[in-house]
C-alpha cells in the first residue's frame, strides 16, 4: 500500500458521505443509495492496493459505473428506460413545485444520462473527467448531457412552470 | 426546466437532505459484504503448485452470552410458528413477525451484530410464495410452512418480501444465539465438526500473538480440505500452508477483524500420496521470506476437513455438499457444455423449493453472460487456469443459460478442451 493512501476503513469513515451524497442523486433513494455505496466500496475494497492516485475518484468512478451499467450482477435497483414515461395528471402536477418537478424529471432520465447531469452539474467535472469516470468518450458525454437536458425541457412534469422563463444554456 | 441554475440548485439541496447516520459502522458493513463475495469466488486450488491467495473471510466476533430470552410461541397467519431454527448447526430464536394484507407481507431488518433467518408461512393451503430480498430477483418456493427461509448476515440491513397468489402470507424472525456449533471451540471461533459434509479431522486456534500452530489429522482421507483464518497481523503479513516441510500454498491476506465460522469460506484441498501422515502446519511471516510475524494483535487458526476426492487440476470438481445461505445443499444433477462450444442452457430441477446452481467455467480468461431465471448476470474467469466456479440460488423450474459475450473488452476464447458446466444441489438439511 502507497504511503500518502489512507487505510480502507479510515477512508470509509472520512470520505463515503460525500459518496453517499452522489449516490443519492444518481438512485433518488436512501436506501438504494446506500446499497449502491456499499457496492462501489465493496468492488474498491479487492483494488484497494492496486489503486494508485486519489481512492475516492476510483470509488467514485466504480460507484457511477456500477450505476450505469446495464450488465451488473450485484446491483440492479432500477430498470431504466430511454422512453419518456406517461404523462402526469394536470392536478398533481399542480401541486407540487418547479424544484421538486425538476427532481422527478430526472428520475425518468436513463441512467446514463442521470449520471452525466450529476457528474457535469453537481459534482463539477468537466466534460474530459466525465468522460474518463464513465470510460467513453467526451463526445458521448456530450451527447448524453444535451439529450439528458432536452429531456428534462420537454418533460411533462415540468410543463406548467416553464412558461416565460429561459431554458438556459450549456455553460 | 428554468436554466442550468436550476438544475444544480435541485442537485444541491437534494444532496443536503442525506443524513449519514451509518458513516462510522459502514465499514462493517462493506467487510461482510467482502466475505459474501468471497464465499462467491470459490477455487478449487489443487496440488502444491497452485498459489492462490489465501485469505480469511470477516465477521465480528460473536460476543458471548447475553441473548434475550426466547420470545413465547406465536402464531403467524394463524400458523403456530416455531420456537427456534436450526442453520447449519446455530441455533436461532423467534425475535418477531409480520402479519401480511393483500397477499404481500414485507420486513425490513436493520443491521445487526447476529445473523437472522427470516421465514413464512401462508394462510391458505397453497403453499407457493415469492420471496424477494431487496432488489435481488424473487425466488420462487413451494414448502411447508416455516419449512424454509433466506438468512440475512450480520450487519447487513434487508428488506423482505413474501408474496402470494392466495390468502395472506406472514414473516417470522429467527436470531442466531451465542450458542456455538458442535466442533473446536476457542475465544469465541469455532470450527465445526461438519463443514460441507466433510467431518474435521482437527483443528487448532491460536492464542493471542501466535504465529505459527500445527495440526495432526486424527486421520488421512484421499485429500485434504484446509480451512483456515489470520487476523490482527501487520499488512505485510504473508499466510504459508504447509503439509509436512513442503509449502503447500501463501499469499497475502490477513484480515482486520476475527471471524468466528472460519470453516464456512475458501478451502484449499490438497491432495495426498498414499503413505503420507505429514502434519498441517499454518505459519505466518512479514513478506514471503520474512521473519515470523511478531504482534500481539495477531490470531491464526487452522481447520482440517476430510475431503474423500481428489481434486483435479484440469476442471472443477462438484463437491458432493455444499453450503450457501444457511443451508446445506446436495449435488443432484450436472450438465456440461460440449468442448469447445461457447454455450450451455438448461433447466433448473423443478423440486419445489429453489435450487442451487453452481456454474463452473473451465476455461481460463473468458468473459459470460448468463440468464438465470430471466435475469441477466455476469460472471468472468480472470486466472489463468480453468475452474473458476460460481453459486446462485435459483428457482425450480427455471432456465439457465450461459454464453461467451464480450463485457468489457475481449471476451476470451474456448478452446477445444474448454468447456461450461453447471452442476444443481437440492437442499439437504
Amino acid at each position: 500500500m502507497a504511503a500518502d493512501k489512507p487505510d480502507f476503513d479510515d477512508f470509509v469513515a472520512a470520505r463515503s458521505t460525500a459518496l453517499l451524497r452522489t449516490a443519492y442523486l444518481l438512485t433518488h433513494d436512501h436506501a438504494l443509495a446506500e446499497d449502491l455505496l456499499q457496492t462501489a466500496l465493496t468492488k474498491s475494497w479487492f483494488a484497494w492496493g492496486r489503486i494508485s492516485g486519489n481512492p475516492e475518484a476510483y470509488v467514485r468512478k466504480v460507484l457511477v459505473n456500477t450505476f450505469a451499467s446495464s450488465w451488473r450482477r450485484r446491483w440492479n435497483g432500477e430498470l431504466a428506460t430511454a422512453d419518456l414515461p406517461e404523462r402526469g395528471t394536470d392536478d398533481t402536477v399542480d401541486a407540487i413545485t418547479t424544484e421538486h418537478d425538476l427532481w422527478a424529471a430526472m428520475a425518468r432520465l436513463p441512467r446514463r444520462q442521470r449520471a452525466v447531469i450529476v457528474l457535469r452539474y453537481f459534482e463539477d467535472l468537466t466534460e474530459v473527467q466525465t468522460a474518463d469516470v464513465l470510460r467513453c468518450s467526451v463526445g458521448t458525454v456530450k451527447s448524453q448531457a444535451s439529450k439528458a437536458l432536452a429531456k428534462l425541457r420537454i418533460d411533462p412534469g415540468l410543463a406548467e412552470h416553464r412558461a416565460g422563463a429561459g431554458t438556459g444554456g450549456e455553460s | 426546466m428554468n436554466g442550468l441554475d436550476d438544475l444544480r440548485d435541485t442537485l444541491d439541496r437534494h444532496a443536503d437532505t442525506v443524513v449519514d447516520d451509518r458513516a462510522l459502522d459502514r465499514h462493517t458493513d462493506v467487510h461482510l459484504r467482502v466475505q459474501a463475495v468471497r464465499r462467491r469466488r470459490r477455487t478449487v486450488v489443487a496440488g502444491v503448485a497452485a498459489a492462490a491467495v489465501v485469505a480469511a473471510g470477516v465477521v465480528t466476533l460473536l460476543p458471548g452470552g447475553g441473548d434475550d430470552p426466547p420470545e413465547p410461541a406465536h402464531e403467524v397467519v394463524g400458523v403456530p410458528a416455531p420456537d427456534e431454527l436450526t442453520a447449519l448447526g446455530y441455533r436461532h430464536t423467534f425475535t418477531t413477525s409480520v402479519e401480511g394484507e393483500d397477499g404481500r407481507a414485507v420486513v425490513k431488518l436493520e443491521g445487526s451484530p447476529k445473523p437472522r433467518l427470516v421465514t413464512w408461512a401462508t394462510s391458505t393451503d397453497d403453499q407457493q410464495a415469492r420471496v424477494q430480498v431487496d432488489v435481488e430477483p424473487p425466488l420462487t418456493y413451494d414448502v411447508p410452512d416455516f419449512g424454509d427461509w433466506v438468512e440475512v448476515p450480520a450487519g447487513i440491513t434487508a428488506r423482505v418480501t413474501v408474496r402470494t397468489e392466495e390468502g395472506n402470507p406472514g414473516i417470522a424472525v429467527y436470531t442466531r444465539t451465542s450458542d456455538r456449533p458442535a466442533g473446536i471451540t476457542k475465544d469465541g471461533v469455532t470450527f465445526r465438526e461438519t463443514v460441507e459434509g466433510l467431518p474435521v479431522l482437527g483443528a487448532t486456534i491460536g492464542d493471542p500473538g501466535e504465529a505459527d500452530v500445527t495440526v495432526d489429522p486424527s486421520r488421512y482421507a484421499p485429500a485434504l480440505d484446509l480451512r483456515f483464518f489470520c487476523a490482527g497481523g501487520p499488512e505485510d503479513t504473508y499466510v504459508h500452508l504447509a503439509l509436512g516441510a513442503n509449502e503447500v500454498t501463501g499469499g497475502e491476506g490477513c484480515d482486520a477483524i476475527v471471524q468466528n465460522d472460519p470453516a464456512s469460506f475458501d478451502a484449499t484441498v490438497v491432495p495426498l500420496r498414499p503413505g503420507v501422515n505429514d502434519s498441517v502446519r499454518l505459519y505466518v511471516t512479514r513478506g514471503p521470506n520474512g521473519p515470523p510475524v511478531d504482534d500481539p494483535d495477531l490470531r491464526i487458526g487452522l481447520g482440517v476437513y476430510a475431503a474423500e476426492e481428489r481434486p483435479s487440476t484440469k476442471t472443477s470438481t462438484f463437491p458432493r455438499y455444499v453450503e450457501e445461505g444457511g443451508h446445506l445443499w446436495e449435488l443432484s444433477d450436472r450438465v456440461g457444455s460440449a468442448p469447445g462450444a461457447e454455450s450451455l442452457e438448461a433447466r433448473v430441477p423443478d423440486t419445489g423449493s429453489p435450487v442451487l446452481a453452481r456454474i463452473s467455467l473451465d476455461a481460463a480468461g473468458v468473459q459470460v453472460v448468463a440468464v438465470l431465471d430471466g435475469h441477466e448476470t455476469y460472471y468472468q474467469n480472470s486466472t489463468g487456469t480453468r475452474g473458476v466456479t460460481f453459486q446462485e440460488i435459483v428457482s425450480p423450474g427455471s432456465r439457465v443459460a450461459l454464453r461467451l459475450a464480450a463485457i468489457v473488452g475481449d471476451p476470451g476464447t474456448m478452446g477445444p478442451g474448454d468447456s461450461f458446466q453447471l452442476g444443481f444441489y437440492e437442499r439437504a438439511d
